[in-house]
């Protein structure tokens, strides 16, 4: 079933499905670059507990002030 | 030609079609016309090198320019302009969805915002009231005056994308403008 992450990115969305492991490994290798939101609610993802069949998005940071 | 025989400098008034001119004679020494033949060979010399130069110049400009036609040749070929139509296609459509995603992403109501008034407002992590106008560009309301704010935007992304991320970092991240606090603090200090 795995999870599906969609990335806002400069190629357009991408659509990735990946386990619920590679999942996490990818979040928190992205860490501090994107937030991560789960599609359905559009909340953010506070802390990596993901489950089977979540559908989630990466939407880049910005920075400034 | 016995008057000039003993004058050595004069002047004249010439009248002519194109104008009035005041023409003045002076008769050269010998050592003035060696000195102004010299001069004139060094000048017509300095010239020849010069023109020398500026022919290996254009030779090279000639040599640069033909290589530069030639890929030029290559890049107007009909395989480059499909390349360039298929990225501007991807492109094109890239931007469709990311229009479509920043609508159900903000809501209607922001998006009919966005499209009518070409910004829409929203109140930030911090408890502030900020703006993102069509062009992505973050407003914050100090009092009653919209200031615009530096942001570093992410590379390259489509516009609407960049939409949805300023706005989901302003509300979701507190600290996103802090330098901006610091300086609305002062202002109140003072």
């Amino acid at each position: 079933m795995g999870v599906k992450i969609h990335i806002l990115g400069k190629n357009g969305h991408e659509t990735i499905e990946l386990s619920k492991e590679e999942a996490e490994h990818l979040i928190e290798a992205e860490e501090g670059r994107y937030f991560i939101i789960d599609s359905k609610t559009k909340q953010i993802l506070r802390e990596i507990k993901l489950e089977e069949g979540q559908e989630l998005m990466m939407i880049p940071i910005v920075s400034g002030g | 030609m016995k008057d000039f025989e003993d004058k050595t400098d004069w002047r004249e008034v010439l009248f002519l079609p194109n104008g009035v001119f005041l023409v003045s004679y002076h008769r050269l020494t010998i050592k003035a016309l060696k000195g102004y033949r010299s001069r004139l060979l060094n000048e017509s010399i300095k010239l020849r090198r010069e023109i020398g130069r500026l022919r290996e110049k254009i030779k090279e400009k000639k040599a640069k320019l033909e290589e530069i036609e030639s890929m030029l040749n290559k890049l107007t070929d009909d395989k480059i302009r499909e390349i360039i139509e298929r990225e501007e296609q991807r492109k094109r459509e890239a931007e469709r969805k990311a229009t479509e995603f920043l609508r159900e992403y903000i809501g209607e109501e922001a998006f009919e915002q966005l499209q009518n008034k070409g910004y829409f407002e929203f109140t930030g992590a911090d408890g502030k009231q900020y703006r993102i106008t069509k062009d992505g560009r973050l407003c914050r309301k100090f009092g009653k005056y919209w200031h615009y704010m530096c942001v570093l935007y992410p590379e390259d992304l489509p516009l609407p994308d960049i939409i949805a991320s300023v706005f989901t970092t302003v509300k979701n991240d507190p600290t996103f403008s802090k330098s901006s606090q610091k300086l609305e603090e002062v202002r109140n200090w003072e």
